[in-house]
């Protein structure tokens, strides 16, 4: 998962696109470890010390991870649960979009 | 006892003495009065047992004649250890049968207070069944909520980074955004 999100930001760089991530791992100093580990540079949201229980995983009614959400420039929900090339191709979409109404 | 068995002569009664009656005694015939000498010929016959063992006085023979009513006395009287044993046995009965129904009673009390006591325990049970599972099934299924499906405005989220600084998800509007729900694990 992390290698094609790494793609997706690298390849989106200074376009108007944002990685947004949102963690429930229960333990910020293992997260932090391997987020060094893994060049997660993308920010997140951190869930709480619940983890998966956190209060932003339960707002969004999240059960299973990972839980991929697209959201256009508007703050409209467009695509749910898009992985790989379809997230792509919602993501290039979504930036078409965004650029045709410009 | 070798008991004897003569006649009255005056009344013909049967009579029976506790002892053997020498011969020649007089007896008293205890149910008309008649005083006589028994028949000593109809000693021999009755004697089943002929050694004499004790010489009745007369005194004694009235009270060998007498024996006849002490006896249908003493035979209640022998007889009173069997009634007294029917009725011991009939109490005794009538106490277990009162018994094992006063115990059947019990049970049958008793167990109407266990089983509320096990049925409480019972009623937490019900939260698992099929009503729990249900709950779950939902979030399965992609999409719970309306505001929560795909052509709804995002709700926004106000929370901190991984370093504790804040910020929010509507800050990125103008952006196309992947909100990704992760977990190093």
């Amino acid at each position: 998962m992390y290698p094609h999100e790494r793609s997706l930001v690298k390849r989106l760089e200074g376009k108007a696109f944002a990685l947004i991530g949102v963690n429930s791992d229960a333990n910020k100093a293992e997260l932090k470890r391997a987020m060094e580990k893994e060049h997660i540079t993308w920010r997140s949201f951190w869930n709480g010390p619940g983890g998966t229980r956190g209060p932003i995983s339960e707002a969004w009614h999240v059960s299973g991870w990972p839980s991929i959400w697209v959201i256009d420039a508007k703050g409209v929900i467009r695509y749910r649960d898009v992985r790989g090339e379809a997230m792509d191709k919602a993501v290039d979409t979504l930036l078409a979009e965004l650029e045709s109404t410009k | 006892m070798s008991a004897m068995r003569l006649n009255c002569p005056a009344c013909s009664a049967v009579l029976r003495t506790a002892a053997e009656v020498p011969a020649g005694t007089r007896l008293k015939c205890p149910k008309c009065g008649t005083t006589f000498a028994p028949d000593a010929e109809a000693i021999p016959e009755v004697l089943p047992v002929a050694t004499p063992r004790r010489v009745v006085a007369v005194e004694d023979v009235e009270d060998a004649g007498m024996s006849d009513r002490p006896r249908p006395r003493s035979r209640p009287a022998q007889k009173q250890p069997n009634t007294a044993l029917i009725a011991g046995a009939i109490v005794l009965a009538s106490l277990v049968l009162v018994g094992g129904a006063w115990a059947v009673v019990q049970f049958v009390l008793l167990k109407p207070k266990n089983e509320p006591l096990v049925f409480v325990p019972a009623q937490p049970v019900e939260p698992f069944t099929p009503p729990n599972p249900v709950p779950p099934g939902p979030p399965v299924t992609p999409q719970p909520p309306d505001n929560l499906s795909v052509g709804k405005v995002a709700p926004d989220i106000e929370g901190e980074d991984i370093d504790g600084q804040k910020f929010k998800l509507s800050d990125y509007r103008g952006k196309v955004v992947v909100l990704d729900f992760w977990g190093n694990w």
